[in-house]
């Protein structure tokens, strides 16, 4: 309606507008490079040759350029221990939403009979923390030490991502359920038909968030894995790297090389995922309007 | 805006005054069968996994872990814990950290999510989003191993600029200066995308009529920031804030990988001590009795907060 | 419908709890006919055949149980996890029927105070084997003469390597046990050269070695008119912080010790970049054959103790660092020995358990009667350390290849210089757990303290004088002559 005036205002503050962009662009630049620096270092001391690492060089410009390092990584029983973390972090992922996005659909429902203690129990768990050995104890009164089950059921939920969740769930007008609810739709359905689609981006964010931290687990699965052949990604690769910084010497030494190349490819497979996730991050500005 | 604001308030009063007839409590609680069945694969989870391990949280009464019997010995090891020394200086260093960590950590992702936010290109936003976040992908342990490289006073690049700009390499690691500023950086350095995924996440549901509307109010960019988007987003931050408070003063594993004997003073953290006291000496019962400690003082940062929100911004988180 | 769904899901899970709990039962029972023992076995991944694969394990595992003829449930955790993952399983109630102790010294008496191991008095006077290893390593950590552990092996020592090519290159003159002022005057010598005199890692105990040449010793002991004193408080320790602090100073010590590894430390020498390390006698042969990886071949001479002004002064003594302890709830204690028995005499069975692993899986033998690891074997981290294996209570060990001609070399040198270091090595002492209440509550916070002052005045953070206040201070607060007086009247 106010097309013109809309236009004009645009071009009033054309000229502060410039050079407050420019000022972000730089500012998001240098954080960017901040960022990215150590990590440069890390890629490409792990493409080096051994002696361009040997007595602990700081790279930051490459001197050589070699696969041996990603070769014997991939050659040392990776692709088991990458199938494991995959298998875990997947079903352990998809668990993870299953349980925890409709809990936070309810939470969010301020009518719910008895909402304030669920909130103030789930709170709780947030800050009280039993420690390792009764977490064990629990673990294996369940039968599950040395099970999958041990990596996936105990971390179904993360308070965390739940509250998130429910946060988030709680901002969407609650007049959009009533209406559905009208049409025709219970709680079940009003989810899935009209809270989910406009939940896009939070979801793809808390996706990330439980896959991320399925995969990078490695206390627990120590503590709960007996047998070696289901250790996950991060414990073999944990092992090949510091099993040398135990007391003892050995004749293989791990230079930081070998290091940095367990290190690219432990979060590689996470890393190729999140462009993926990340397109969903702005799918909700098509739905924005569907909002009132 | 304004006018917005107080149509959805009517609406809201509209709702209560058809306030539906009283009904028995089972009743409505079968009317929301539905939820109570959505609700009840968490419910379960929270009560096996979580409340089944707070049985664990008694052996802070006894001496589980200590000699062959165990025993009840009621508040012994609490008094103990406030006579130690050790303990104290943990304590004082926990709050500091933490502190510290709030205030220059949680602003952090939200004013770079602002600031990704303003960005044009949608190019530019999704290079700059993932790249923020790649630290996030590594463990602390590789953190750790980062930043002792990057640190070194002889070889790394921090102390290579200092000394190319004529100032002297510090030992940030082994500085007691120095210490809790490089953790609060790698905190940062680590942490930074993971905030800013759920700002961006939730700035992308802001209502794009809205900012129009602003628009046509003649607002700039700076004025739509503070009058759109940080009001509609702000039960996020105060979310964000809330979460953090919650698990800052279980600051642990990164403390563990990047500590060493010679600052112990200025980084020794109650979760370190009660890992060191608790799986590496076998002295459960204490280490369980520092946790509960932590616990209560979390819970009580969280529960203030909220009464805060409450109060104050008439929007509860919890 | 809806509810169909949400029921299904929550069955779902259930039955998934239930079938884990089916299989862990089904696991057990796995009796083949005859029926074996069955025990349980833990111990990190830097035994078992020292290589992270799976199968590679087992195949050590079934050599052991063919020759005890037992069935061995294997726990086998990373070796930097390994002590929590022992921690975790104890005090969880899951104590393994054998299990190895790392650094038994600390860890063991702990385990004994909380009644979680056995006594093995009675089993080793009825075992020959177990009979012949020396008494002294057995009194070390036992607990008013009840016995609790099975010493792996020889106490490991910790002497000072200094590459031989600097030594001539600039002009480096020492014996194998100079004096304090001499290791200082002639390690300076490599001021302004770009080299790191002495490398050393993170690991404050080291610094030991050093108080060992004033007669200082960290921590509480005995002392020669048994008698319990803290030994960070005894004059002599003052003497040798501050000569600790001289070595940092005059830049002999490297100056980023307290971020650096112990791989990084070793690196730093194979490759030339410093001078000199303390490492294991049993390292002598990786020195030479690691510099000559590096690009920068040498010899490494060893100095087995700096001699204080009192003449004092010996290697760093770590006694019992690796032994086995068998759970107090063991079913069959018996048997237990006889797998000990098996992995500590077997000639066989000891080398193939501790690094070498099983022929055909782990390696193979070449025409040249060389070990060549298997591509399975080198693509898990294998690293056959065959010097490691000499600290045996064997007189012999069965392998069934040469060494290679490097380490053929350097073996004589190797063994003398360990049986050198065996005889110069320095105190270790027992920490008396289960004794003093007092102390045993702040036995970590003790150590943690002192390990603090002492980096902090090397570092120069605080000066000797004040540090020792310090540590005054913090012995007030946590009763420390109670604890002395408590130890004593026993």
């Amino acid at each position: 309606m106010s097309q013109t005036k809309v236009i004009n205002n645009h071009i009033k503050e054309s000229k502060s507008r410039i050079v407050f962009r420019i000022i972000n662009t730089i500012l998001l630049a240098s954080i960017c490079l901040i960022v990215i620096i150590p990590i440069w270092n890390v890629v490409i001391t792990s493409f080096a040759e051994d002696k361009d690492v040997m007595g602990g060089v700081y790279l930051m410009i490459p001197k050589s350029f070699t696969l041996k390092n990603y070769a014997k990584v991939l050659q040392s029983g990776y692709m088991d221990g990458f199938l494991n973390s995959l298998f875990v972090a997947v079903s352990g992922t998809i668990l993870a939403m299953v349980v925890t996005v409709p809990m936070g659909f309810v939470l969010a429902q301020k009518h719910l009979v008895g909402r304030n203690v669920l909130m103030k129990l789930v709170t709780i768990t947030m800050v009280f923390d039993a420690g390792l050995i009764p977490f064990y104890v629990l673990i294996k009164n369940l039968g599950m030490i040395d099970s999958y089950l041990s990596l996936i059921l105990p971390f179904a939920v993360s308070t965390f991502n739940l509250i998130i969740i429910k946060n988030f769930m709680t901002s969407i007008p609650k007049s959009l359920i009533e209406s559905a609810k009208l049409d025709g739709c219970n709680d079940f359905t009003a989810l899935i038909r009209i809270v989910l689609p406009l939940s896009v981006p939070i979801l793809a964010a808390v996706t990330l968030f439980y896959f991320v931290s399925f995969w990078n687990r490695y206390t627990e699965v120590v503590m709960f894995i007996n047998s070696n052949s289901k250790y996950t990604l991060q414990v073999m690769l944990r092992a090949l790297v510091f099993q040398s910084d135990g007391s003892l010497g050995d004749n293989n030494i791990v230079y930081d090389n070998m290091k940095m190349a367990v290190m690219v490819l432990g979060m590689l497979p996470v890393l190729i995922i999140y462009p993926f996730v990340q397109r969903y991050f702005v799918s909700g500005l098509l739905l924005g309007g569907v909002k009132e | 805006m304004q006018r917005k604001k107080t149509s959805f308030k009517g609406a809201k009063n509209e709702k209560n005054s058809i306030a539906p007839k009283k009904r028995s409590i089972w009743s409505t609680i079968y009317n929301q069968r539905y939820l109570w069945f959505m609700i009840l694969p968490g419910l379960i989870w929270f009560i096996v996994f979580k409340y089944c391990t707070y049985a664990g949280l008694t052996f802070a009464f006894t001496n589980y872990g200590f000699r062959d019997e165990v025993s009840f010995v009621g508040l012994r090891n609490f008094s103990r814990l406030f006579q130690s020394s050790v303990f104290w200086n943990a304590f004082r260093n926990t709050i500091i950290i933490s502190l510290c960590n709030i205030i220059f950590y949680f602003p952090f992702p939200l004013i770079v999510a602002l600031m990704i936010n303003e960005l044009k290109s949608l190019f530019a936003k999704r290079a700059v989003q993932f790249m923020i976040y790649i630290p996030y992908f590594f463990s602390w342990v590789v953190v750790g191993c980062i930043f002792v490289t990057l640190l070194s006073p002889s070889s790394g690049v921090v102390n290579k600029i200092l000394n190319s700009f004529g100032f002297d390499s510090i030992y940030f690691l082994a500085d007691t200066n120095w210490f809790r500023p490089t953790l609060i950086v790698s905190y940062i350095w680590r942490q930074m995308g993971y905030g800013a995924v759920i700002y961006v996440a939730t700035l992308a549901t802001v209502d794009p009529q809205l900012y129009e509307a602003a628009s046509i109010d003649g607002c700039g960019r700076f004025r739509k920031m503070l009058y759109v988007t940080l009001p509609s987003i702000k039960s996020t931050i105060v979310t964000m804030l809330l979460l953090n408070l919650s698990h800052v003063l279980l600051i642990f594993e990164q403390v563990l990988v990047m500590y060493n004997s010679s600052v112990y003073s200025v980084s020794d953290v109650l979760q370190t001590y009660a890992y060191r006291e608790g799986i590496l000496s076998g002295n459960i019962a204490y280490s369980t009795a520092v946790s509960l400690f932590v616990g209560v003082v979390s819970l009580c940062l969280v529960l203030g907060t909220n009464f805060a929100s409450k109060k104050f911004l008439d929007d509860s988180v919890l | 419908m809806k509810k169909v769904t949400t029921m299904v899901l929550i069955l779902a899970m259930v039955v998934s709890m239930l079938s884990a709990c089916g299989k862990d039962k089904g696991g057990n029972t796995s009796a083949d006919g005859t029926k074996k023992v069955e025990l349980s076995l833990s111990s990190a991944d830097n035994t078992f055949g020292y290589c992270t694969d799976a199968d590679l394990q087992k195949a050590v595992t079934k050599m052991l149980e063919e020759k005890t003829g037992t069935s061995l449930k294997t726990i086998i955790p990373p070796v930097s996890s390994y002590n929590e993952k022992v921690e975790t399983m104890i005090a969880g109630g899951d104590v393994p029927d054998i299990f190895c102790v790392s650094q038994a010294m600390t860890k063991l008496p702990n385990y004994i105070a909380r009644g979680k191991v056995l006594k093995l008095n009675d089993y080793i006077a009825k075992s020959e084997k177990l009979s012949s290893i020396p008494q002294e390593l057995y009194d070390a950590i036992s607990v008013d003469g009840g016995i609790y552990h099975i010493p792996y092996q020889y106490p490991k020592v910790k002497i000072i390597y200094l590459r031989k090519d600097i030594m001539e290159q600039y002009g480096i003159n020492l014996s194998n046990t100079p004096t304090t002022d001499e290791f200082i005057t002639e390690m300076s010598k490599l001021k302004g050269t770009g080299i790191i005199p002495f490398s050393f890692p993170k690991w404050i105990d080291n610094f030991q070695y050093f108080m060992n040449s004033f007669d200082a010793y960290a921590g509480i002991y005995q002392n020669v008119n048994g008698e319990y004193v803290d030994g960070f408080q005894e004059p002599q320790m003052m003497d040798a912080l501050n000569y600790l602090r001289e070595l940092y100073t005059n830049g002999i010590i490297d100056q980023e010790f307290i971020t650096t590894e112990n791989a990084t430390m070793r690196e730093y020498v194979y490759t030339g970049k410093a001078a000199s390390a303390l490492d294991y006698t049993t390292n002598y042969t990786n020195y030479v054959s690691q510099s000559k990886a590096a690009g920068a071949e040498t010899d490494v001479y060893p100095i087995y103790a700096i001699l204080g002004p009192n003449g004092k002064g010996g290697g760093l003594n770590e006694s019992v660092q690796t032994a086995f302890a068998i759970s107090a709830d063991c079913k069959n204690p018996e048997k237990a020995i006889e797998v000990l028995e098996t992995l500590i005499f077997d000639e066989e069975m000891y080398p193939t358990f501790f690094n070498v692993g099983v022929e055909g899986e782990h390696y193979t033998v070449d025409e040249n009667g060389f070990l060549a690891p298997t591509e399975k074997a080198a693509n898990s981290g294998y690293k056959p350390t065959f010097t490691f294996l000499y600290e045996t209570f064997l007189d012999e060990f069965k392998v069934n290849f040469k060494p290679s001609p490097e380490i053929q070399e350097s073996l004589s040198s190797q063994n003398m210089i360990m049986d050198e270091a065996q005889l110069q090595k320095g105190p270790k002492y027992a920490i008396p757990s289960g004794v003093s209440d007092t102390y045993d509550e702040v036995a970590a916070s003790i150590t943690s303290t002192w390990k603090e002052i002492v980096s902090q005045v090397v570092l120069g953070t605080v000066s000797a004088e004040e540090g020792m206040e310090n540590y005054k201070d913090f012995w007030k607060s946590v009763n420390g002559d109670t604890i002395l007086k408590e130890l004593n009247d026993k």
